[in-house]
């Protein structure tokens, strides 16, 4: 034991194993995350919308209801950069201000379905009450039995189109991916001995969810809550695209698209910005989850 | 097998009852008096007092959710209250539109996925194997509204090879018909396609690192007729699967894709009715299309278990 400890620290550390070592925690993590193909360039564009939408009234050249009637349905040029709509409304200062929405929804909504879905899931598979445990993983699968949008089209009507419905409405819809993930990692490690060792010496329920079993189911949390804002924020922008999300005049990238879907023909920059925009910032999140994912999963370092 | 399906249905009744009532309490999440709801706040007192009456709102819960549920047995969905229609015969009407939608889509992303999965998996890392995954990537992440109006601007506006909009019944002829349907099809095939090739590609890959393979190859079949005769039809277990439960999700974006070429399928009419606030009608389209969801899913987890017998035993 003392003969290795010597040995384990010399003056110089050629290989770097310690360094190597200290660093499996966050920041090798994070190393792992930079050297998969296409986390670098999906923060860098996370990022980018980020700023955006908290320095939006000082990136957007112009006003988002600031309407110029002498220059409707520009073509994009040096002072209106993706034109103008047809209230004369600059489309790119639009399309900044519309990344607040976006994101507001995708932190928003995927906080609810991860808290609820997360607590429901430690519920049912840390506490052994069978009937608990059955009832919530039924209700789990019935609102799996809807298709997603059905669902979430389904409250906003039941509960009038506005941005908090839409919150709550892909919120709601997410809960159960949440559950059944948590369940699952809940089952496989509530057997190992230091959740038994823990229970012997008389720790609470509570505290050894929130303590022992949480901290281990939340690798696959953030894979699956990155993966969710992207969800979270095609949701919103198919609600707001039927008209049925957000409402005018606060722009939306999904309600941008449903207005100029109708000007295709003579300003099609209308569409295309907003839905460029939904587009980019969707495939971001999708990469970083997949790259989250494969930094977390050691079995894919080849 | 039979005794596999059997459990398999036994499994889906507290479902279903579940789901009854998520659809049943949709008309009473509305805030406030859910006839005026619908029927809009000029409406008289008596107008809305007939309502209340005719759907029963007057009941106390249970009894109002045990008679709808009694006459959702009996096949009767209620009646439209903007057009008086039965709810079931309005989506009978609207049926064939989405069907026709969902199985060309399924044919065109199909069509396309599995062969190019088969190459991408026989030439890894190939240039084409490359591109192919990197296409697949952008296909998932493509919103279906963005790559509709996508298609609209170039084969529409700018090509003018394909009317834009618009439904023409089978009926009134296929060419017709075929013409309005592509770009739909192409929508919702998009996001298919691309699912089932990342799968055809990962699973064809698996399969080609088992011995039997090896024993194929070492017997000296040539690398089409090994894949043809030996690793396809393993390979395709799981793709069969996937390609199942997109089945089902086509289901939502046909919302969006029948919303934006204006064709009068069942996800039209569920974003209509919800606009009139005709809550019956809602109520039955959002039932009917879990119904046929988990029904798509039953019969998706049955062909698995007949291809493959392990899944049934165990």
């Amino acid at each position: 034991m003392q003969g290795t400890k010597i040995a384990a620290a010399p003056v110089a550390d050629p290989l770097g194993q310690q360094a190597r070592r200290r660093a499996t925690g966050l920041r090798a993590f994070f190393a792992r995350l930079m050297r998969t193909r296409m986390a670098p360039v999906a923060s860098l564009i996370i990022a980018l919308v980020v700023l955006c939408a908290v320095f939006a009234p000082i990136i957007a050249p112009y006003g988002v209801e600031e309407g110029d009637f002498a220059a409707t349905l520009t073509r994009p040029n040096r002072e209106h950069l993706m034109g103008t709509d047809t209230l004369g409304r600059d489309v790119f200062s639009r399309v900044i201000y519309g990344s607040r929405v976006s994101l507001q929804v995708g932190v928003i909504a995927v906080g609810i379905a991860m808290i609820i879905g997360t607590a429901l899931g430690l519920i049912a598979g840390y506490t052994r009450i069978g009937l608990l445990e059955s009832t919530i993983m039924r209700a789990m699968d019935a609102l799996l039995a809807f298709p997603t949008l059905v669902l979430a089209l389904a409250i906003t009507a039941a509960l009038g189109p506005s941005l908090t419905n839409v919150m709550i409405a892909v919120g709601i819809v997410g809960i159960p991916g949440y559950a059944r993930l948590v369940r699952g990692q809940v089952l496989s490690v509530r057997e190992r001995e230091f959740i038994e060792a823990a229970r012997t010496i008389g720790v609470s329920d509570l505290r050894i969810m929130w303590r022992h079993i949480l901290p281990n189911v939340t690798a696959p949390l953030i894979v699956q809550a990155s993966l969710g804002v992207a969800f979270a924020i095609l949701s919103e922008a198919s609600l707001s695209f039927l008209g049925l999300g957000v409402q005018p005049p606060t722009p939306s990238w999904g309600a941008m698209l449903s207005f100029g879907k109708d000007y295709l023909n003579h300003a099609p920059w209308m569409a295309i910005a907003p839905g460029a925009a939904i587009f980019v910032t969707v495939l971001a999140f999708n990469f970083l989850g997949d790259g989250i994912r494969d930094a977390l999963d050691p079995h894919l370092h080849r | 097998m039979v005794r596999y399906i059997l459990r398999r249905i036994l499994a889906m009744l507290p479902v279903l009852f579940l789901v009854s009532v998520i659809v049943f309490s949709l008309i009473h999440l509305t805030p406030g008096d859910p006839a005026i709801t619908m029927l809009g706040e000029e409406a008289t007192p008596e107008a809305v007092a007939a309502l209340r009456a005719k759907l029963g709102l007057d009941q106390p819960l249970p009894v109002q959710y045990l008679r709808w549920v009694g006459s959702v047995l009996q096949g009767d969905l209620g009646r439209s209250i903007r057009s008086n229609q039965p709810v079931s015969e309005a989506i009978a009407q609207r049926l064939p539109v989405t069907l026709e939608l969902a199985i060309l889509s399924v044919l065109i992303g199909v069509a396309i996925a599995i062969p190019v999965g088969i190459v991408s998996a026989m030439r890894r890392n190939s240039p084409l194997d490359t591109a192919s995954t990197g296409v697949a990537l952008l296909g998932v992440s493509l919103p279906n509204f963005f790559l509709a109006i996508l298609l609209i601007f170039i084969f529409s506006i700018h090509l003018r090879w394909l009317p834009p909009i618009g439904y023409t019944p089978l009926a009134d002829g296929i060419v017709d018909n075929i013409k309005r349907m592509l770009m739909p099809a192409i929508t919702l095939g998009t996001a298919l396609s691309a699912i089932v090739m990342r799968m055809t590609r990962s699973s064809l890959l698996e399969v080609l690192d088992q011995d039997y393979v090896r024993t194929a190859r070492a017997k000296g079949l040539t690398e089409m007729r090994m894949i043809r005769v030996h690793a396809l039809k393993n390979s395709l277990i799981p793709v069969a699967t996937v390609v199942g439960l997109q089945i089902g999700g086509l289901l939502g974006g046909a919302i969006i894709t029948e919303t934006i070429f204006a064709l009068p399928g069942i996800g039209r009419l569920l974003v209509d009715s919800i606009f009139q606030r005709d809550f019956p009608l809602v109520q039955g389209v959002v039932l009917f299309t879990s119904l046929a969801f988990l029904v798509v899913n039953l019969l998706v987890d049955l062909l698995y278990a007949f291809l493959d017998p392990r899944i049934r035993y165990s």
